[in-house]
């Protein structure tokens, strides 16, 4: 029957991977978007204030983790590289 | 002396220096009820010393008698007929065995006896069925009469590598012996009243093993390269079904989106899926998965049965790619294989338990756990650009679903691929044109990357509308959520080994995703429909798979009608399909206004097109 040990595991795994990806990635478009303002369309119009450079920094460091994450995901998916 | 039921398992008649010769004054109508029969011609010793010569001719006669028939009605019809001869002189005339397997030898099996014949006679035995087995081990000339009927021209030698196939054997003969079996001249006495047809030796069978060799009948040849190239070929056409039925599994939320274009989301999955094909080539032991009691003591999966139940797959995800459903390919491959088995090997084939925990209850798991996963992963995005003034900058998550998106493409060429890859490895296994325990070859491997990579780039366009638009409105930061929970969740129960499908989980994320956002609603009406879909995709492919199994059962003209109902089949549903197209312009209505991604290009059009109004 159903291994709920292991199902409980793969839950676990899954929640917790995809809401570190999508925290870090939310979290770079968040402080991206620190000083920017934009029309009904949605074009970007002005640029109120001035991103601090922590922001920018910090977004692209969360964007870098992200990409990590993504090659992870690459090193699970392709066996030849973990060996199974 | 013997035991006579159905199933009961030996009749042992053993002669040896047994002082009670009558005891062995058999007939064929003996064994006639028997399952297995076991023939055996016990070692005469010659030894005056030892035996009585008035023994031995009592025994003599009854040996003879039990080896002649008179009759070739005189036919056995054990399940399993075994006979072996320990004998110095071993006679088999007149014989006719209905038994599906027949294993005839003359060297004596049991333990401290391992003798063979000096002189070993078979004439006029007459084999019904497909598979015969004869070896023949003397010491010098095994008189094997009427064997001019064999000859090599009418048979042809394959390569039975191992014991997965029909039967396994080995044989050996001295090669003198070879010669003159093989120049079907026997120059030997025959018991020319007895003899009837010069034909009669090989009968109807199928295949013959004499020594080393194993023959097949030259007609049952071409009937079994035919069954393989058939079943290859649906094989291939199954990895496109499951190309294009899947597309939307990665890419429906970045083409609802805007995130891709739908053209360049589908080359993009193409490409992964093809490469993916080419990463992961591990083949499953089992083509059902332990769903169909497959093995040593359960069914032999025949490419017959293959054939049929890649039907029932590809029938049963046309018919739901014509209603937009996403369900799962291999759901569809496992339904067709089981409707195929129950047919040719009855319903306790089926290891009902395996199809609980393996398809059923996750059936129900996968959408769940991803569900409540993107649930989750999407509040936490929402809550997290949530900006206290200002409007919500939230199309940066459109570049991060191109990535999310391609994670699950990858995954899934090297998921799905291999399963067709499987099917035909283990076709070909069984055909005796691989060695067993072997890993597909290039060119499968090749031929399976490119029909599944085909497949992809053919979209599937009514399921990426259903998964992109039918389920709910998604939006960037929801697509993003979703894809990421379907990788992780993917990934997670691909390497800590609790099997889910892709198609459910992807679903289950959407949904989930959906319930998470929100102002986004979830149209239970659709959810409703894919969840028919998926408890039908077992049952209707099995239904399709066992009604294909039913019309195979009549050999090679069932085989062609299959063939040319499945292809009716197929292009039946593809017309129908063109009543109502739907392709990569109409598949999903953009929403493009708010905060699009949009090239240099199409910015600056657009601000013309304003300009100018």
């Amino acid at each position: 029957m159903i291994d709920w040990a292991d199902f409980a595991i793969v839950a676990i795994a899954s929640l917790v991977g995809a809401g570190v990806v999508v925290a870090l990635f939310s979290l770079g478009v968040r402080l991206h978007a620190e000083g920017t303002e934009y029309d009904d369309d949605g074009q970007k119009v002005s640029v109120t204030g001035i991103r601090s450079r922590a922001a920018t920094v910090g977004g692209y460091f969360c964007f870098a983790l992200c990409g990590l994450a993504a090659l992870y995901g690459v090193y699970l998916i392709v066996p030849a590289l973990h060996g199974g | 002396m013997r035991a006579r039921s159905r199933s009961s398992v030996t009749v042992h008649v053993s002669v040896g220096c047994d002082p009670e010769p009558a005891a062995v004054r058999l007939s064929a109508a003996d064994f006639r009820d028997v399952g297995f029969t076991v023939l055996f011609f016990a070692e005469l010793f010659f030894d005056p010393d030892f035996v009585d010569p008035a023994f031995f001719e009592t025994l003599f006669a009854a040996f003879f008698e039990l080896a002649c028939f008179e009759e070739v009605d005189d036919v056995f019809e054990a399940d399993f007929a075994f006979v072996a001869f320990g004998s110095d002189f071993a006679f088999l005339f007149d014989v006719a065995f209905r038994s599906d397997f027949v294993f005839v030898s003359d060297f004596a099996f049991w333990s401290d006896l391992a003798f063979w014949s000096d002189f070993a006679f078979l004439s006029n035995v007459d084999f019904l069925r497909d598979v015969a087995l004869v070896s023949v081990v003397s010491d010098f000339l095994p008189f094997v009469a009427d064997f001019d009927a064999f000859s090599t021209d009418a048979f042809t030698p394959v390569p039975f590598s191992s014991s997965e196939g029909d039967f396994f054997a080995a044989f050996f003969l001295p090669p003198d012996a070879m010669e003159l079996l093989r120049l079907g001249d026997p120059q030997s006495s025959t018991p020319g009243d007895r003899r009837r047809s010069p034909r009669a030796f090989i009968g109807r069978s199928r295949a013959v093993s004499i020594g080393h060799d194993v023959f097949l009948r030259r007609d049952h040849v071409m009937d079994f390269a035919l069954i393989v190239v058939l079943v290859i070929a649906l094989a291939l056409i199954f990895d496109f079904t499951n190309g294009f039925h899947d597309t939307a599994n990665a890419m429906a939320t970045p083409i609802a989106t805007g995130a891709m274009k739908p053209r360049v989301a589908v080359a993009v999955a193409a490409l992964l899926n093809l490469v993916g094909a080419f990463l992961s080539t591990e083949v499953a032991r089992t083509i059902s998965g332990g769903l169909i009691r497959e093995g040593e003591d359960g069914v032999r999966i025949t490419p017959e049965m293959i054939f049929a139940g890649l039907i029932g797959a590809i029938t049963w995800n046309l018919i739901t790619w014509l209603r937009g459903l996403p369900s799962s390919s291999s759901h569809a491959l496992f339904g067709g294989l089981i409707g195929a088995a129950i047919i040719g090997a009855g319903l306790q084939s089926v290891d009902f338990g395996v199809v609980l925990s393996k398809v059923i209850l996750p059936a129900l798991l996968a959408p769940a756990i991803a569900g409540f996963v993107a649930y989750a992963a999407t509040r936490l995005a929402y809550s997290i650009t949530r900006r206290s003034s200002g409007p919500n900058e939230r199309g940066g998550f459109r570049k991060g679903q191109i990535f999310t998106s391609s994670l699950v493409a990858l995954a899934h060429g090297t998921n799905d691929a291999q399963k067709t890859m499987g099917v035909i490895t283990l076709v070909l296994i069984a055909g005796g044109y691989q060695l067993a325990d072997t890993g597909p070859q290039f060119w499968v491997i090749t031929v399976c990357a490119i029909a599944i990579a085909l497949g992809t780039y053919m979209g599937g366009w009514r399921i990426i509308r259903t998964m992109g638009s039918g389920l709910t409105e998604v939006k960037p930061a929801q697509g993003f959520s979703a894809e990421a929970s379907t990788a992780a969740t993917i990934l997670a129960s691909t390497n800590l080994g609790f099997a889910l499908s892709t198609t459910q989980v992807a679903s289950g994320s959407v949904i989930g995703s959906g319930l998470g956002r929100r102002g986004a609603s979830v149209r239970w009406k659709t959810v409703g429909r894919i969840a028919v879909g998926w408890l039908l995709t077992l049952p209707a492919a099995a239904a399709v798979g066992g009604i294909a199994a039913i019309i195979a059962q009549l050999g090679m003209l069932g085989i062609a009608i299959d063939a040319v109902l499945g292809t009716l089949t197929i292009l039946g549903i593809w017309l129908w399909s063109r009543r109502h197209r739907v392709g990569p312009a109409n598949a999903i209505e953009l929403d493009v206004a708010g905060t699009a991604i949009r090239g240099r290009k199409a910015t600056a059009r657009k601000r013309k097109e304003k300009l100018g109004a």
